[in-house]
């Protein structure tokens, strides 16, 4: 076992503990009665329901999968027409990737990092909620297009110029564009939630070494959604624009480019593969040391592999465009990342096999062990096919055939669906009563894997033959009926797994409402999640000393039950928990939680009303609903930043303060993840921007004899971001005392909002005036972009302005209790910078081109 | 060395630790977008007409990286000293991230070097079909 042992003799509290404290606790943390628990944020809830919500999903998208092998079952069949069958893929596909694997990753750590970390809760539980709410309502009315023959049919990624309006009028693309736009951002806030989470809500001594691999895992799984998705909310948010209002973005005939679409879609679509396998990697690196019994070989190495596929993943996005014409020198460095990305998989898979070969004992063959050895047997297959695809010449074969359907069912469903269902397996007994049926378990496992290898190792050979992807029949005469018969059957005996699961879970699960109290460690693992835990999760925070604390540290968890570490009661008398430092997790200061609520329920429906009415062209109402979303937020919001309560002992003689601002605040910490996902949406601009030089030079204009703004414009509008600055930081010096009110802070909040909103319009008159316009070209296009990305985020900066304002005037904000102020400053700094960097680029780049 | 001046050992900032642990990565990432972009720009640029300087530019880019990244390296093993001075946790904390910094300079190295190996073998600016 790693690392040294604890020192039981010094336990921070000492027990038994007085009398009424554990009420208290379970008071503070109780869930609503009735119908009112939907208002609840805690983790223990919001996490089931996200789970179910992306599990109902996946069972939706999976019918929709048996339909189409009905249709496939035989060549010449007429079960379904071709227009339903695009729309069935297309739909299969966007669930499954969008509402289901990245959802549920989500979900799991909403629900099992605070356990594992033993936390009261991760920081944002009202976002975390949020996300959930929003996601549920508009995956569920994404995905009953399908009903109304509304649903998109141009396939999950949506390529133009197919999608353009000429070639798919009416709704169903926009359905797909903002729908699913709308679900990444609910995807971001889980990311932030996350990040911020696993830095600062770690227990005492947890060091970054000792951080459970799924923490790890989600961690890089969160980062890189940070980075990821702003790439495919700038594409959807752009065909969107070129849907709607005829910017020429992907139009070649504009001198748009129909392949921009392509870089863009990839650059998330391939980091959004390891996005869905990195967690998966996490859950199966924290079965497999408890069924061995011992703790994982190469945990270090482990954490390197993560953060190098998550690095790598990035470099890999042109490998789906290998025969779009690219030179073969980008090919090749494309290519060499795609073979270089199997060398971190690799060392994860021979650390689980060096850790099952050395099991003490033996290798617990339970149900969990074996979907363990199912994804081994499936991800490694698929990561070979995965290689030959990374090969040029062959990918130029392979390219949209079925040997393609195969390889990537092979690696998602290899490296996702089986290690979820471990998990299933293995984490049951954490959140019901009942644990899952064991037999029934190996039944639904042989089933699955029967069924899956049946129905897709065929499609290798149907891919090879020459079936393409996305027909929705074939002639006879191919002589591919047999393959596709086969597969068909073995999808059905697939569904009849999961089907057996589904009734399994049916009889058996069955969680307590009313506490979590549920059976305590099972399976005899190390990890956190495993201590006696109830709906405040556990009664004290313990200190931390090994990767397997329960095998590692004698008696912890009766000490912890017992109250005999950190914060074993509710020291404010409300919701809260320890933060910690981000790398040695040293206690910092204690945060004060928010309670139930409803203000972030209504804050997501009206978003995805605002999303979908937009869709179907009702603007009155949808700006209705917009501002109504907006008020509920800033509700919402309203009863953030709690005022200080002094510092109270949380055990062993420390006293940890109940309010923080600046850098060391979760706030600061969740801001500055949000301006990097901002950042990436930018940079993901700036090359948009460039990639359509490259391919229009023509139509980028020539000091002088076509529409170019005056220097002047751009410097007037670049004092003007850089007084916006000057006007917040000022304002920061002039925040009032606590119980007083500042005028000049006021009047120096609103001057840098009004220059801010100043140095954007300017710049919008100032293409205008030139004659410049954004249906003209490519150019116009990218140009009016920009000054729309800029525009939105100084008109979040300036409703953030006015929140703080507000909050001022009621005595709310102040010199000590600044967090809002600082939030609406740290962006209105980066959207300052942001404009700054967007007139270097309008106006430096064409000149630097003369 | 005295437990008192142990514990007095300057413990390096969040962002330092970060900057570390990435380099390795963050330098193949640069490196990737160097060669990839250059590469782009140099055949928009009309270049193509000049192959041997282009494959010159993604060998020298790969070695100028791989340069970087020894150096990285070299900068990264100071935390051993600190990993010898120190006890206790902060000694394996810092021993991990060392080892992580140090392993991951090496599978980036690999990436660089596999990357610029194209260079050798395939023309620049000449599409497959």
């Amino acid at each position: 076992m790693p690392e040294r042992q604890s020192d039981p003799k010094r336990l921070p509290n000492e027990t038994p503990r007085p009398p009424g404290e554990l009420e208290e606790l379970e008071r503070v943390w109780a869930y609503p009665p009735g119908w009112r628990k939907i208002s609840e944020i805690n983790n223990s809830l919001v996490g089931v329901i996200y789970i179910g919500a992306a599990f109902l999903f996946f069972l939706l998208a999976g019918v929709l999968a048996l339909i189409m092998r009905v249709q496939l079952s035989h060549g010449d069949n007429r079960f379904i027409g071709q227009d339903l069958y695009n729309q069935i893929f297309t739909v299969h596909g966007t669930t499954m990737m969008f509402l289901f694997a990245v959802p549920v990753m989500e979900a799991l750590g909403v629900i099992l990092l605070p356990q594992m970390l033993a936390a009261r809760d991760l920081p944002f539980p009202r976002l975390s909620a949020f996300a959930v709410w929003a996601y549920v309502i508009g995956g569920l009315v994404f995905f009953s297009t399908i009903f109304y023959g509304l649903s998109p049919s141009g396939g999950w990624f949506m390529y133009p110029p197919l999608t353009l309006t000429r070639f798919s009028p009416g709704d169903n693309a926009d359905f797909w564009l903002l729908g699913i736009g709308f679900i990444e951002i609910s995807a971001i806030a889980g990311a932030i939630e996350i990040i911020v989470g696993m830095l600062r809500t770690r227990p005492p001594g947890m060091t970054l070494d000792k951080m459970p691999l799924f923490g790890w895992s989600m961690l890089v799984f969160a980062a890189m959604i940070v980075f990821a998705f702003p790439a495919v909310i700038l594409a959807t948010m752009m065909l969107e624009i070129e849907r709607s209002f005829g910017w020429p973005f992907f139009n070649a005939a504009q001198s748009g480019d129909p392949l921009l679409w392509q870089h863009l879609f990839w650059f998330f679509g391939h980091p959004e593969v390891y996005i869905i396998f990195l967690p998966a990697a996490g859950l199966v690196s924290m079965i497999v040391p408890t069924m061995a019994q011992r703790p994982l070989i190469g945990y270090r190495l482990i954490v390197v592999a993560l953060i190098a596929t998550g690095f790598f993943s990035f470099g890999l996005w042109v490998h789906h465009m290998f025969s779009t014409g690219i030179p073969a020198l980008s090919l090749g460095f494309f290519s060499a990342a795609s073979m270089a990305v199997a060398v971190p998989s690799g060392i994860q898979v021979f650390s689980w096999i060096a850790t099952i070969a050395s099991a003490r004992d033996r290798f617990r063959l339970s149900t969990p062990s074996l979907f363990i050895l199912g994804f081994l047997f499936i991800f490694a297959i698929g990561g070979l096919t995965g290689v030959m695809v990374a090969v040029v010449p062959f990918d130029l074969q392979a390219h949209d055939s079925y040997f393609v359907v195969a390889h990537f069912h092979y690696v998602l469903v290899g490296g996702m669906v089986f290690p979820l269902f471990a998990t299933f397996y293995y984490w049951d007994p954490m959140i019901s009563r009942n644990r899952l049926s064991e037999r029934l378990g190996r039944y639904v496992f042989w089933l699955m894997f029967v069924g899956f290898n049946v129905a897709f190792f065929p499609m290798h050979v149907s891919g090879l033959l020459g079936m393409p992807r996305r027909v929705w029949t074939y002639p006879r005469a191919m002589g591919w009926d047999t393959l596709n018969m086969i597969s068909t059957i073995g999808a059905f005996i697939l569904a009849l797994g999961v089907l057996v699961f589904v009734v399994d879970l049916f009889v058996r699960f069955r969680r307590d409402w009313e506490t979590q109290r549920t059976q305590t460690n099972p399976w005899d693992a190390g990890t956190l999640e495993w201590l006696p835990s109830d709906l405040y999760s556990m009664r004290s925070v313990p200190i931390v000393t090994s990767r397997y604390p329960l095998w590692d540290q004698p008696n912890l968890a009766e000490d912890v039950a017992a109250g005999a570490y950190y914060l074993p009661n509710a020291a404010t008398g409300r919701r809260e928990t320890i933060v910690t430092s981000p790398i040695e997790a040293r206690p910092e200061y204690l945060l004060e939680m928010p309670g139930p609520g409803w203000a972030h329920m209504f804050s997501a429906v009206f978003t995805a009303a605002f999303f979908l009415l937009l869709t179907v062209k009702a603007v009155a109402i949808a700006l209705v609903c917009g501002a109504l979303a907006v008020f509920a937020t800033l509700v919402w919001c309203w009863q953030l930043d709690p005022p200080p309560r002094g510092r109270v002992e949380i055990g062993g003689g420390i006293s940890l303060p109940t309010y923080m601002s600046g850098p060391s605040s979760h706030a600061w910490w969740a801001m500055i993840v949000l301006i990097l996902v901002a950042g990436s949406l930018y940079i993901t601009f700036v090359f948009s921007y460039l990639y359509l030089w490259t391919v229009s030079p023509q139509v980028w204009p020539v000091v002088g004899a076509s529409p170019l703004p005056d220097l002047r414009w751009a410097a007037s509008g670049a004092s003007l971001m850089l007084l916006g600055i000057l006007a917040f930081r000022m304002a920061e010096r002039a925040l009032p005392k606590p119980g007083s009110i500042s005028l000049s802070a006021a009047l120096l909040m609103i001057a840098g909002a009004l220059c801010l909103i100043a140095g954007v319009g300017i710049e919008g008159y100032a293409q205008w005036r030139s004659g410049l316009r954004p249906g003209e070209n490519a150019y116009g296009a990218m140009v009016y972009l920009e000054i729309v990305l800029t525009g939105q985020l100084v008109a979040t900066v300036a409703v953030m302005t006015g929140f703080a304002l507000a909050r001022l005037f009621t005595g709310k904000l102040d010199a000590q209790r600044r967090v809002s102020f600082e939030s609406a400053a740290l962006l209105a700094y980066y959207t300052a910078a942001q404009g700054l960097l967007g007139f270097l680029l309008i106006y430096g780049f064409p000149r630097m081109l003369e | 060395m005295s437990r008192a001046s142990k514990a007095e050992h300057p413990r390096w900032s969040l962002t330092t630790i970060i900057a570390f642990l990435l380099a390795g990565p963050i330098v193949w990432g640069l490196h990737f977008l160097f060669v990839y972009g250059g590469h782009t720009l140099m055949c928009v640029l009309g270049w193509s007409s000049e192959p041997q300087i282009i494959r010159a530019s993604v060998i020298v880019a790969g070695g100028a990286a791989l340069a970087l990244l020894v150096f990285i390296a070299r900068a990264a093993r100071r935390w051993r000293r600190y990993v010898v001075e120190s006890d206790g946790d902060a000694a394996l904390s810092a021993e991990f991230q060392m080892y992580a910094t140090l392993l991951l300079i090496l599978l980036s190295s690999a990436g660089v070097a596999w990357s610029s190996l194209a260079a050798f073998f395939i023309a620049p600016c000449q599409t497959l079909r």
